[in-house]
């Protein structure tokens, strides 16, 4: 990378970095209610993330799209939204071959259509849980572990983001995901499920374009 | 100059292995040529029928008899119209199966005879769910070709991987269908859904093309716990598309 792209990124995260007022700390409740508004889903909105994965040192990234709009989906109202997602991590017969089906439903939260279960549910507020879904397993949980949290990415940084834990026990997995308000999922962190298991993988948001809610601020 | 014939019969020479025949005057403008057809046959309830011998007694009573190549295909001539009858001779009295076969139009494969069945080859991949398991079958009944299974169950989750997939629910399959190609296969699930699809069910048919982001182009069948209907959506037809999916309903 040249001398000038690094200065012209140094410059971008400053000013972004500063053009966000950090939120109380000593909140539980989120800045809104809306779960939508952390994870906003809209066709065309996009986001890539570069991956680190513990083991092996070989770049990768996830791109993730809103590519469709599924409303035979929506048995229960609400617009089913159709993600494709290419994780360049996985070997291409690793890869899921179908896609995630989310829907929102409004006053409830965003549903996993394929999991039967919400992703993040309503109230959002600091340790509200949920069941990770009938289909990942009775012991899948989700819990609201952070609403202040600040995220500092190559891109940007951003202020009262809400941290969701999901513990998997049938797959030994926990994982961190930590959505900000308006822009999506910003990092997404794998531990095992001891709680002082080290990092295993970790996918930091590096470009994103949100369609309808806010202007497009990706590359 | 116009042709007079002064005769009540005229001999019809056949070409190839077809029987030359006299035809009365008054029918030379309808007489067709039987043509020779090819009768495939792969199995009969999980009985292969290579090697077994055939009779078929054609609509004008006339009798063929012969054995199944080894190609599981028999070569007879059958007539325009009427029906033919199709017997095999197998060692338990038990399975002796009976059939007909419609003498149709002229085509150079008949495939339209009751005494194929088609198959689901698991190829060594378990399915647990029942449901799919009996569309699997539908498809390979309705398409008239064997269901060859690339994917079934999975329970492993590479790290990073999505837990959304119906395939860890025990509730998809991974598929092409012989003698189709993937597309004409995903466009014959489209137009025959009524039949091969639960009504009372909802599922997902992804076609992944040439270019696709997975393993390999296949057709992925899934079953959703809950809602009906059939979601046809496509992934990786063109390079731009390479892990894109589509709705193609």
């Amino acid at each position: 990378m040249s001398l000038g792209r690094i200065l012209a990124v140094a410059v971008l995260v400053t000013s972004l970095a500063c053009s966000k007022p950090t939120s109380s700390p000593a909140a539980v409740h989120a800045p809104t209610s809306k779960p939508s508004r952390y994870f906003p889903l809209a066709l065309g909105n996009s986001w890539t993330y570069d991956v680190t994965i513990q083991t092996r040192s070989l770049p990768a990234a996830i791109r993730m799209n809103v590519t469709d709009v599924d409303n035979s989906a929506s048995a229960q109202g609400g617009t089913t939204y159709v993600l494709s997602i290419l994780d360049t991590s996985l070997a291409p017969e690793d890869r899921p071959d179908e896609p995630v089906l989310y829907q929102v439903r409004e006053g409830l939260g965003l549903y996993c259509v394929k999991c039967e279960g919400y992703i993040l549910r309503e109230p959002l507020v600091l340790s509200n849980r949920w069941p990770a879904g009938i289909a990942e397993g009775t012991d899948g949980t989700y819990r609201i572990t952070d609403t202040t949290r600040t995220v500092r990415t190559p891109i940007s940084t951003w202020n009262g983001c809400l941290t969701v834990e999901k513990t998997e026990t049938t797959f030994d997995r926990r994982i961190l995901t930590v959505y900000c308000l308006d822009v999506g999922p910003t990092l997404v962190r794998y531990f095992a499920v001891a709680a002082d298991s080290p990092l295993q993988r970790e996918e930091t948001l590096v470009r994103y374009t949100i369609r309808d809610t806010v202007p497009s601020r990706g590359n | 100059m116009p042709l007079k014939i002064k005769a009540g019969k005229l001999k019809k020479i056949a070409a190839g292995a077809a029987v030359s025949k006299m035809v009365k005057l008054k029918e030379v403008a309808s007489a067709k040529e039987a043509q020779k057809k090819e009768i495939l046959v792969v199995m009969l309830k999980n009985v292969a029928l290579v090697g077994v011998r055939y009779k078929l007694t054609k609509p004008d009573g006339t009798v063929e008899k012969g054995v199944v190549d080894g190609s599981c295909r028999i070569q007879a001539l059958v007539e325009p119209g009427g029906q033919s009858k199709l017997e095999f001779e197998l060692p338990l009295p038990s399975t002796t199966a009976p059939a007909t076969t419609a003498g149709g139009p002229s085509s150079t494969t008949a495939t339209e005879n009751s005494t194929q069945t088609y198959q689901v080859l698991y190829n060594g991949k378990t399915i647990s769910d029942d449901n799919i398991k009996a569309v699997l079958q539908k498809i390979a009944d309705t398409l008239e070709g064997d269901v060859n299974v690339t994917s079934g169950d999975r329970n492993y989750v590479p790290a990073g991987g999505s837990q959304t997939s119906l395939h860890l629910q025990k509730r998809a399959a991974d598929l092409s269908v012989s003698g189709y190609s993937l597309k004409d296969a995903f466009a014959k699930l489209k137009e025959q859904k009524a039949t091969i699809f639960d009504a009372d069910k909802k599922y997902e048919v992804i076609r992944h093309g040439d270019h696709t982001a997975t393993g390999g182009p296949h057709i992925h069948i899934g079953r959703f716990a809950t809602g009906t209907g059939v979601s046809f959506k496509v992934e990786g037809l063109t390079e731009v598309s390479k892990g894109v999916y589509t709705l193609d309903n």
